[in-house]
């Protein structure tokens, strides 16, 4: 045993994805305040494996949240001096 | 038919008659083109995520409506010649659209309308509150 595999997996409890958990949160490009939870203080997308959405529902996020950057809702990027 | 979505941000300088003047206008864009109008809001001035023009600010003005896709062109084209507008993003919400459906909708929001009763849990809360103060006040009467 020159190499001992590492067994270093944490499990975590997956987080059940959002939106379909509550079916009364609708992914909205003109709804700022929710797609704001969903970027990091940069103003960049949170990966999936974070936020625990599902596939569909981050698809619809991602479009969303570019369309809310084209429409100056959410920013392109943030810096931090900037609220 | 097309359902669309517009949403253009106004010069923030201008006053609300203006605003209101430059909505109409392109309302009777909208119309002009067989286009109709199922309804329009008025966001105010909001912040910009970015600034545009240099303007840190902007009036948001949503419109939607449905109409043939050939007309969008037109709208987009008068949008952009417009100094007033510092941007616009049409977006389709629903291909193909059928105009009935649109009454069953209202049928629909109507109905949540007339069930929806006030939430419960921000009553819970209040009366938790309230029953935390009540035992304070007696606390300090002791």
């Amino acid at each position: 045993m020159i190499q001992q595999k590492r067994k270093k997996r944490i499990f975590t409890r997956r987080k059940p994805c959002r939106f379909c958990a509550d079916s009364s949160m609708i992914i909205d490009y003109k709804d700022s305040k929710i797609l704001k939870h969903f970027t990091s203080e940069r103003g960049k997308i949170i990966p999936r494996r974070i936020t625990g959405n599902c596939a569909k529902h981050q698809r619809e996020l991602t479009v969303a949240i570019k369309r809310s950057r084209q429409i100056a809702l959410l920013p392109y990027l943030a810096t931090s001096i900037q609220h | 038919m097309r359902r669309y979505e517009l949403i253009f941000i106004v010069q923030p300088e201008l006053n609300e008659e203006e605003i209101k003047a430059v909505t109409d206008r392109y309302l009777q864009i909208i119309t002009a083109q067989k286009g109709t109008i199922i309804k329009t809001e008025d966001w105010g001035k909001r912040r910009l995520a970015y600034d545009i023009n240099k303007q840190s600010k902007g009036n948001y003005i949503l419109v939607d409506f449905y109409g043939l896709g050939s007309m969008i062109r037109e709208i987009e084209r008068n949008l952009k010649i417009d100094d007033k507008i510092l941007k616009f993003l049409t977006v389709k919400t629903s291909d193909p659209f059928n105009p009935e459906s649109l009454e069953e909708e209202r049928r629909k929001e109507q109905l949540l309308q007339e069930t929806q009763i006030t939430p419960e849990e921000p009553e819970l809360i209040v009366v938790q509150e309230a029953l935390v103060e009540e035992n304070d006040s007696e606390k300090e009467g002791e």
